[in-house]
């Protein structure tokens, strides 16, 4: 907001706030910053009026953008602090701008399994590794189709149509996503 | 005379069978970009009704039509969430 106000403070027009109010928020394109922008423009255009109208729409977007980029940073940083907490007691001068746990085919194998285990639709007690999901959980093709769609939730990635009619028990889910995330242990 | 096991569906059925698990497929990616947990799962759950009421029909052309009208509503629902996110 300060930002904002010190670019508008030596660029206002009084008679004109909506026109560069419009053509700021078609730079920028989202609703939140054109209110700011209008009461900002309502706010700037009482204190002075100029001439300068035309860097007006650019340097509310250049504004709009630094302030977006700004976010974009404390937001990511946000994201990582448990990262770093979690892994390494040691690295907090490094930053990891990684944001997954380093996959075992262990952690692999709990995850599915855990995945499985809150789906409704199957008795835990009759999950291993090995059940099929058809002839052994009961499950039929459109649970299956939901089945694989928290499996690309969980793991982040989407499965395609070809490789997910294949995946029939844990153990091909579990060999399927090391694969794809290159984990040989 | 023909040796595959009693309850072989024909080349056709399977086809059909292919495109309506797709159909609930493209369905559910669709509803990803919801960003209401509820409201996805209340669609998920009428999709999920409508294609359990239509299991039993057996007359390909009575299949191919559901499908149909199954895309129709999809399309529908890509709208409706394109015209929400804005």
């Amino acid at each position: 907001m300060k930002n904002k106000l010190r670019n508008r403070n030596s660029l206002a027009h009084d008679s004109l706030t909506t026109a560069p109010a419009a053509a700021a928020a078609a730079a920028v394109g989202t609703s939140r910053k054109m209110a700011t922008l209008a009461r900002t423009l309502h706010l700037v255009s009482r204190i002075r009026p100029s001439t300068v109208l035309s860097i007006l729409p650019r340097a509310a977007a250049v504004g709009c953008l630094h302030t977006t980029s700004l976010q974009e940073h404390r937001g990511v940083s946000r994201v990582v602090q448990p990262a770093i907490d979690k892994t390494s007691w040691c690295s907090s001068s490094v930053r990891d701008y990684s944001s997954k746990p380093p996959l075992t085919l262990d952690l692999i194998q709990q995850r599915v399994l855990l995945v499985l285990k809150l789906y409704d639709k199957i008795n835990p007690e009759k999950l291993s590794v090995e059940s099929h999901f058809m002839q052994d959980l009961g499950l039929d093709s459109l649970d299956h189709v939901e089945v694989i769609m928290a499996m690309e939730d969980e793991f982040g990635f989407e499965i395609p149509d070809a490789d997910a009619e294949k995946l029939l028990r844990p153990a091909d889910i579990i060999r399927y996503v090391a694969d794809k995330e290159d984990i040989y242990d | 005379m023909s040796k595959l096991p009693r309850h072989t569906m024909s080349l056709k059925r399977f086809m059909l069978r292919t495109e309506a698990i797709k159909l609930y497929r493209n369905i559910l990616r669709q509803l990803q970009h919801l960003p209401d947990k509820n409201q996805r799962a209340e669609i998920r759950e009428w999709a999920r009704q409508d294609f359990e009421t239509h299991r039993h029909h057996e007359d390909e052309e009575t299949i191919k039509r559901l499908i149909m009208q199954g895309k129709q509503q999809l399309e529908e629902l890509e709208r409706t969430i394109k015209r929400a996110n804005g």
